[in-house]
C-alpha cells in the first residue's frame, strides 16, 4: 500500500515516515503543495496524511484536486488548528479523518488503519493477530474462535493495540486514544483496570498474554 | 462628590457669608447716610434761626415756645460750644411710646450773650423710610446672589456637558467590541483635546489589544508543530528496544511534561477563541443531556475513585449557548468534581428554577474560591492540573450573562450557575 504524507515541518514528516516505514507501507513525503501535486500525478495513493497550513498553499486545495480526479485514496488531515469549523469543514470536502497537533504516532496509526480498512474492505474485513480474531462488521472477537465479549471499550483498546502490534504505545497514547481530551486527570489507573480485565480473557480462553508491559511508559502488543 | 455640587457648594459657601456681610454693612452705611441727612438739615435749622435771630429780638420767644422741639435759653457757660449731635429716645404722648431723635446740641452768640440751643428732630420718618430702603436693598441682594447661584449652576451644567459625555462613553467602553470612541465637537478647548486624546488613546488600546489577541493566537498554532514534533520523536524513541528503565523513566518524564504543554496550549488556544468571540451562534441546549452523556464518559474514572453520582435532574435544563461551549462548559465542571474528588467521594448534581448546581466532596483548602478562578492558579493538591479549566468555564459564563458562583463549605465545594431569566 502506498501513503504520501504531506506536512511542511521537516523534522515532523521524517518522523512520520519514520514510523509508518516499519508497517508494510511504501511511504513518500512531501514537504509542499507543489511537492504534493507532482507525487499525486505521478503515483496511486491508498491514502494521503495531509496538513492543512502548507508554505505554498493549502492541503484542502490538495483534497479538491483528488476529488475532482475522483481519487478513490482515503483522507487524513492533520492541522494545528483544533476549530470545529475546520474539522467540518475538512469532512465536507471528502476526507476521511481529522487529527489536531499533536498527536501520537501511534493514534495517527491507528487511524491510518481504520481508513484503510474502510476503503479496501468495506468493513467487511476479518482482523487476525495470532489467536484472535475480530469480525470488525459485528465487533465481535474470537479467541481460540471461541466467541468472547468485549466491552465497548476494551473492544477498541483490543483494535488500538492490534493496530500499533509489535510497537511500543504509551499509555497516554492510550487515554489519549480512549478519551481524546477528556483524560486529564493525572492518572492513569482507569487504564490498568481495562489492560487487566483484557488480559483476565485472554487467560480464561488459554489465550496467549500478547500484551507486554514496558515499564515506565506503556504496552508492547506482540506475538510471543 | 459631584463636581457641579462641589462647584454650588462652593458658591454657597462664599455667597452667603458675602451676602450677610453685605447686608450689615449695607445696613450701616444707610443708617449712616441718613443721620447725616438728619444732621444736615438740623445744621440748617440751626443757620436758620441765627439768621431769624439777627433779624429780630421779638421773634426769638416767639417761635422758641412754638414747638417741644426747639428749646433756647440763657446759659451760664460764657463761651461758644461746639455742634453736638446725637440720638436720643424720647417719650410720645400721642403715640405712647419711646421714639428716636436726632438732637443738635450749641450755642448762640447774640450780641455778646450766649444761648444755649437744642433742636430736635423725630427720626420715626426718617426710621420708616430707611428701614425701606434697607428691605428693599437685601431683598435685591439676595434675589442677585439667588440667581448668580443659579446661573452658575446652570452654565456649568452646561459647560461640563462634554465632559459627562465622555465620561460615560468611557464608562460603557469595552475593549472587546473592537470600536474607537468618537466625540462630538466641542466649543471648549480644553474638552476638545480631552476628547482627542481619549479617542487616540482608545484607538491606541484597541490596536494593542488585537496585536495582543493574534499574538497569542499565533503562539498557541505555532506551539502545536513543535510539540507534535517533539511527541512524534519520541513515539519513535520509544520502539528502540535497547532503552533501560532509567532511559525509559526519563522519556516518560518528558512524554508527560509535552503533554500538559499541549494541554496548556489547547486550553489557551479555546480562551482565546473565547475571547475573539469566535463562537457566535446560540442555540437552545440542555444541560441535562450532557450531563448525562459526559457522566457516561467519565464513568471509568467514576468508578476508579469510586466516586458515587447523586443525579437530581429530573426535568431539562436549558441555556442559550454555543453548543460547543456548552460541552466545554460541562466537562469542564464534570472534570473538576471528579479531579478534585476523594476516594469513595460524592458528586451531586442538582437544580432549581434558574439555578445549576454541582457539589462535590473534595479536600479542604485554604485558597479562596474566586483565586480557582483565575488563569494558572491552581490547589497545591493537584500539580498536574494545568490551571486552566476554571478560567474557561469563568470566561464562558461571563460571555453568557451567566454568573457563576463558586463557594467552598468545610470540604463541600459547591459551583453554581445561575442563568440570567
Amino acid at each position: 500500500m502506498r501513503i504520501l504524507v504531506v506536512e511542511d515541518e521537516p523534522k515532523l514528516l521524517k518522523s512520520i515516515l519514520e514510523f509508518l516505514k516499519t508497517e508494510d507501507y511504501i511511504c513518500d513525503g512531501a514537504l509542499s503543495y507543489r511537492e504534493a501535486t507532482d507525487h499525486v500525478s505521478t503515483y496511486n495513493y491508498d491514502c494521503l496524511i495531509v496538513d492543512i497550513t502548507l508554505g505554498d498553499g493549502s492541503g484542502l486545495e490538495l483534497i479538491k484536486i483528488l476529488k475532482l480526479y475522483k481519487s478513490e485514496a482515503g483522507i487524513i488531515i492533520i492541522s494545528a488548528k483544533d476549530s470545529l469549523e475546520d474539522k467540518i469543514h475538512g469532512l465536507e470536502l471528502g476526507s476521511d479523518d481529522y487529527l489536531t497537533k499533536p498527536f501520537h504516532l501511534s493514534e495517527l496509526n491507528a487511524r491510518l488503519r481504520a481508513v484503510l480498512r474502510r476503503k479496501n474492505y468495506h468493513g467487511q474485513e476479518n482482523l487476525k493477530f495470532g489467536e484472535i480474531r475480530i469480525e470488525l462488521s459485528r465487533k465481535a472477537v474470537y479467541l481460540k474462535e471461541t466467541e468472547v465479549y468485549f466491552t465497548p471499550k476494551e473492544y477498541e483498546l483490543l483494535l488500538f493495540f492490534i493496530a500499533n502490534q509489535n510497537k511500543v504505545v504509551t499509555k497516554t497514547s492510550i487515554a489519549d486514544h480512549m478519551w481524546e481530551d477528556e483524560y486529564s486527570f493525572g492518572s492513569y489507573d482507569f487504564i490498568y483496570s481495562h489492560i487487566k480485565n483484557l488480559r483476565k480473557k485472554f487467560e480464561d480462553s488459554a489465550c496467549p498474554d500478547y500484551l507486554k508491559t514496558i515499564y515506565g511508559i506503556g504496552y508492547k502488543f506482540e506475538l510471543a | 462628590m459631584k463636581l457641579l455640587s462641589k462647584y454650588s457648594g462652593a458658591y454657597i459657601l462664599v455667597a452667603i457669608p458675602l451676602f450677610l456681610i453685605t447686608s450689615v454693612v449695607y445696613y450701616y452705611l444707610t443708617l449712616e447716610v441718613i443721620s447725616n441727612q438728619a444732621d444736615e438739615s438740623l445744621k440748617e435749622d440751626k443757620s436758620y434761626i441765627i439768621e431769624q435771630l439777627d433779624e429780630s429780638d421779638e421773634i426769638i420767644d416767639m417761635f422758641l415756645n412754638l414747638s417741644d422741639d426747639y428749646h433756647l435759653r440763657e446759659t451760664t457757660v460764657d463761651k461758644a460750644v461746639t455742634d453736638q449731635f446725637s440720638t436720643i429716645m424720647l417719650y410720645d404722648n400721642r403715640e405712647q411710646e419711646e421714639e428716636p431723635y436726632r438732637q443738635l446740641y450749641t450755642s448762640i452768640n447774640k450780641n455778646g450773650e450766649f444761648y444755649e440751643l437744642t433742636i430736635r428732630k423725630s427720626l420715626v420718618e426718617y426710621n420708616s423710610l430707611v428701614y425701606t430702603i434697607i428691605v428693599i436693598g437685601i431683598v435685591f441682594l439676595g434675589f442677585l446672589t439667588l440667581s448668580f447661584a443659579l446661573i452658575n449652576s446652570q452654565l456649568a451644567g452646561k459647560i461640563w456637558k462634554p465632559f459627562y459625555e465622555a465620561l460615560n462613553k468611557l464608562k460603557d467602553y469595552k475593549v472587546e467590541t473592537n470600536e474607537v470612541l468618537l466625540f462630538n465637537h466641542s466649543s471648549i478647548e480644553e474638552f476638545q483635546e480631552l476628547n482627542s486624546v481619549i479617542s487616540a488613546m482608545t484607538s491606541r488600546i484597541q490596536r494593542d489589544f488585537t496585536h495582543q489577541k493574534q499574538f497569542s493566537d499565533n503562539v498557541a498554532h505555532e506551539i502545536q508543530t513543535p510539540l507534535a514534533v517533539i511527541n512524534a520523536n519520541m513515539d519513535i524513541l520509544i520502539q528502540n528496544e535497547n532503552l533501560g528503565e532509567r532511559e525509559l523513566e526519563v522519556i516518560q518524564s518528558i512524554t508527560d511534561s509535552s503533554l500538559k504543554l499541549s494541554r496548556i496550549n489547547k486550553s489557551l488556544l479555546l480562551l482565546s477563541k473565547i475571547e475573539n468571540n469566535r463562537f457566535q451562534e446560540k442555540v437552545k441546549v440542555d444541560l441535562k443531556l450532557l450531563v448525562t452523556n459526559y457522566l457516561k464518559v467519565f464513568d471509568d474514572q467514576l468508578k476508579e475513585n469510586d466516586i458515587k453520582v447523586v443525579n437530581e435532574l429530573e426535568r431539562s435544563f436549558y441555556i442559550e449557548i454555543h453548543s460547543v461551549l456548552a460541552e466545554v462548559l460541562i466537562s469542564n465542571l464534570l472534570q473538576n468534581a471528579i479531579r478534585h474528588n476523594i476516594k469513595k467521594g460524592v458528586i451531586n448534581i442538582s437544580f432549581d428554577e434558574n439555578t445549576f448546581e454541582i457539589a462535590n466532596t473534595g479536600r479542604k483548602t485554604k485558597m479562596a474560591p474566586h483565586k480557582l478562578m483565575e488563569k494558572f492558579v491552581k490547589s497545591p493538591n493537584q500539580p498536574d492540573s494545568t490551571g486552566l479549566g476554571l478560567s474557561i468555564v469563568k470566561q464562558i459564563c461571563e460571555k453568557y450573562d451567566i454568573s457563576l458562583n463558586y463557594r467552598i463549605e468545610g470540604n463541600i465545594h459547591i459551583v453554581n450557575l445561575l442563568r440570567s431569566s
